[in-house]
């Protein structure tokens, strides 16, 4: 019997912007033989990676880092005396020189680390990695290092706009002009200290390489990526494995000249000028797309493991160029206990592996979903899709997508195929492409899961209907009555709003940007019509943030921020206006963008009352998600805004009980439903996974517009 | 006078479907939708192929003239040269 190896593994937070943590224990799993232990060691309750049912098998709170080497070797050797570690795997930037330091003093405990020395964690610094770039002849952008935020637009105007701005640590944002670079600055420098680094821009395609270094520095094995579909954020939600030899023999050179040990990736840009590689950046450890690895045959979590247990270890073989992966959201439901554990305790189980049940039903109807990706944000109709094919009522459930990259069209457990609408959304031809698809597969029922689609939608709803596709829409009028503008409107009149409505103004112009600064202070949240919500701390991040949105378009809102617990009532109203189903969260992990990542249900009938009031007042019909806050200072519930669509969290809703988009479905059908109520006090969580997909599809899907699995 | 003989890249690699095929540069991760025609110049520069060959290929499968077929061909092999899919076979 194979002795069972224990690891412990970091980096399972991040949300929308994951830690690498999650992604190596996923590699791990899939591709350790034999008996395996991961404990994810964290820092707070917010690591919702940890979490994720049959990923690790113990949560473990770790001291903060600022709490320096000596708290840090005491908690593992705590640990490693109740069940020993064999391993211990960093997975964020800022824990490696501390890791590194104590390697020496766990390898005499019996746990391994394969981690870089100080020097070449030195070298590879933000700061200095300028100086080992010029040093050993390795093209890199011009960088220069301001300590002093004052000297921002002084240093930035020598180098030239457009231009990076980095944080020391992590981040960067490009800049169009001194003012810009100034702001994002400020934002690095609270960030992460010691000023910024100003960087040249250099055009051209982003390519990462993914390296194990041997103890000796010998490269283990090596993964070239190019991201395919990229986020807002410049994110890579889409990635394939390239394998061009001058990048990878570039690669390897660095890593040699690096003397480096363990894990790493490097960024390069290839200059579309010259056509050559410029290391941009080099992070200390695997990054979060490493899962890729795994599907392209060269799991290179796997082989550090193997190779920080036994050095010596045969090579990785090559990876398999084209092999792709597509980042999507697991989501699961939980007691509440093992949260409450890990903040009482400092240590929680995770759910064991469970896996769901996907069903179809013969003679059922057969809906199309759209909102089907992460590349922005998540998406309601991947959880939707997902509570209808938990339910077993149906017979199938096509995605509709508008991008060859959105995500959610490589999730073959939820689609059974996936079809591209028309990019513009204009209603005439988006007619004409649903007709075309209730010719070829009958589509029964469609749910539009997006809030700018909806106008479409609601213009061709009659003619869906005469061609026998149904769906449970708004009228205009109602649609036109819950946007963000009318809402404000309608608590500055006083006029006779139904629930308290969190105090707001137009900002459609810089003039009235400056007038909602004057009355509602800082900080303000800024809203756009197609975007989520944004902070701004002073004025000059306020007009930044302006500026960002008027490009993108719509109208633009500023609103009081208000301190206190949100909330978010899920609700679904029959062609009569009446509440048939509702779910009611207290939202309890956010991300940056205001997301929920973690919620728990909890009963607040006076925010249900109040959101059907206003449905009934509104004459609503369909999905509608309510968002509350209760302000900290007067315990009052206000509402923050109405989303004319299911919420991208309600999956969670089937797994309690109330289905709301089997509710959706069957009044869509003009079936009688009604839900249940739903089960409290459970918990709401979601992390990123990466699954596998391949890049030639993307091609014939974009080409087709027609995605069928297998 | 010896016509070139060329050969797709094994960089490049190929996946046929319903309406030619994808295309897809391993080494630049640069996908390419190709049409039936231009499917057929694949499939046959996948094992080597001449410019007659390729002439001959389009226009037994598809009703074109010498000259346009010529014209494709030409215009095909320039983009796959240019994008370095394309070498000279021995």
């Amino acid at each position: 019997m194979p002795t069972e190896i224990h690891i412990g593994i970091t980096g399972f937070g991040g949300l929308d912007n994951p830690e690498p943590g999650v992604a190596v224990a996923r590699a791990l799993r899939a591709g350790w033989r034999g008996p395996l232990r991961i404990t994810a060691l964290v820092y707070d309750d917010r690591a919702t990676g940890a979490f994720a049912p049959g990923l690790v098998d113990d949560i473990r709170i770790l001291p903060p880092l600022s709490h320096g080497a000596p708290a840090l070797a005491a908690a593992v050797h705590a640990w490693h005396a109740e069940t020993p570690f064999n391993a211990l795997m960093p997975c964020l930037d800022l824990e490696i020189p501390v890791y590194s330091h104590l390697g020496g003093y766990w390898a005499e405990q019996g746990i391994h680390t394969l981690l870089p020395d100080a020097d070449a964690l030195a070298a590879v610094d933000k700061r200095a990695l300028p100086a080992f770039c010029h040093a050993w002849g390795i093209p890199t952008p011009r960088t220069l290092h301001v300590p002093v935020l004052s000297q921002v637009p002084v240093q930035a105007g020598l180098l030239g706009f457009p231009l990076f701005v980095k944080g020391t640590v992590a981040g960067g944002q490009r800049a169009r002009d001194a003012h810009e670079a100034s702001l994002r600055a400020a934002y690095l420098h609270a960030k992460w200290g010691g000023g910024v680094l100003l960087q040249q821009a250099i055009e051209g395609d982003e390519y990462v390489v993914a390296m194990v270094a041997r103890g000796d520095g010998a490269c283990l094995g090596a993964v070239a990526m190019k991201k395919l579909g990229l986020s807002r954020r410049g994110k890579g939600m889409v990635g394939t494995v390239v394998n061009d030899p001058a990048l990878l023999d570039h690669a390897r050179t660095i890593l040699t000249r690096l003397r480096w040990r363990g894990p790493l990736e490097l960024e390069f840009v290839r200059a579309r000028s010259n056509g050559r590689f410029y290391l941009i950046e080099v992070n200390n450890r695997f990054p979060s797309w490493i899962y890729l690895s795994a599907f392209a045959g060269c799991n290179l979590p796997l082989h550090l493991l193997r190779e920080t247990l036994k050095p010596g270890r045969p090579r990785a073989p090559e990876p398999q160029p084209g092999v792709a992966y597509a980042r999507n959201v697991e989501e699961w439901s939980q007691p509440l206990e093992p949260l409450r554990a890990l903040r009482r305790l400092g240590r929680a189980q995770p759910l064991p592996a469970v896996r769901p049940v996907f069903r179809r039903k013969e003679g059922g109807l057969r809906v199309g979903v759209t909102g089907v990706s992460t590349l922005d944000a998540v998406m309601a109709g991947l959880g939707v899709a997902r509570a209808l094919a938990e339910s077993g009522e149906v017979a199938a459930i096509y995605g509709l997508a508008y991008s060859p990259y959105d995500t959610g069209i490589h999730l073959d457990d939820r689609f059974d195929a996936t079809f591209l609408l028309p990019p513009d959304g204009r209603p005439a031809e988006l007619l004409t492409r649903l007709l075309a698809l209730h010719d070829q597969v009958g589509l029964d029922v469609v749910v539009p899961c997006l809030d700018y689609e909806l106008p479409a939608f609601i213009a061709i709803r009659e003619a869906l209907e005469a061609a026998g596709i149904r769906t449970l829409l708004p009228s205009a009028a109602a649609l036109a009555a819950c946007q963000k503008d009318r809402l404000l409107m309608s608590a500055q009149t006083g006029a006779g709003s139904v629930v308290a409505i969190a105090p707001a103004q137009r900002a459609g112009s810089l003039e009235a940007l400056r007038r909602a600064v004057r009355k509602l202070g800082f900080p303000l949240v800024l809203k756009g019509a197609r975007t989520g919500v944004h902070f701004a701390y002073n004025a000059a991040e306020a007009e930044t943030l302006w500026h960002e949105l008027h490009a993108i378009g719509g109208e633009i809102l500023a609103q009081s921020f208000l301190s206190g617990e949100e909330y978010a009532v899920a609700a679904v109203f029959d062609r009569k206006h009446r509440l048939v189903g509702q779910v009611t969260v207290k939202k309890r992990v956010q991300c940056e963008q205001g997301n929920t990542w973690g919620a728990v249900t909890v009963e607040q009938p006076e925010l249900v009352h109040g959101l059907a009031a206003l449905a009934q007042r509104m004459r609503w019909v369909g999905p509608m998600e309510g968002e509350f806050i209760r302000d900290r200072d007067n315990d009052r519930y206000l509402l923050l805004e109405i989303n004319p669509r299911l919420p991208a969290w309600i999956a969670f809703s089937a797994e309690v009980g109330c289905n709301l988009p089997l509710l959706t479905v069957r009044l869509a059908n003009n079936e009688e439903a009604q839900g249940n109520d739903p089960e409290r006090d459970r918990l709401y969580l979601r992390c990123c996974v990466e699954h596998p997909a391949d890049a030639l599809s993307l091609a014939t899907f974009a080409q087709t517009g027609e995605f069928r699995h297998g | 006078m010896a016509q070139n003989r060329w050969q797709l890249s094994p960089r490049a690699r190929l996946q046929a479907d319903a309406q030619g095929g994808a295309l897809f540069d391993t080494w630049q991760a640069e996908l390419s939708h190709c049409n039936g025609s231009a499917w057929t110049l694949l499939e046959c520069l996948r094992d080597g192929a001449d410019e007659a060959e390729l002439v001959q290929a389009l226009t037994a499968r598809y009703q074109v003239q010498q000259a346009e077929a010529r014209k494709d061909v030409q215009r095909i092999v320039g983009q796959l040269r240019t994008r370095g899919l394309l070498e000279n076979a021995d």
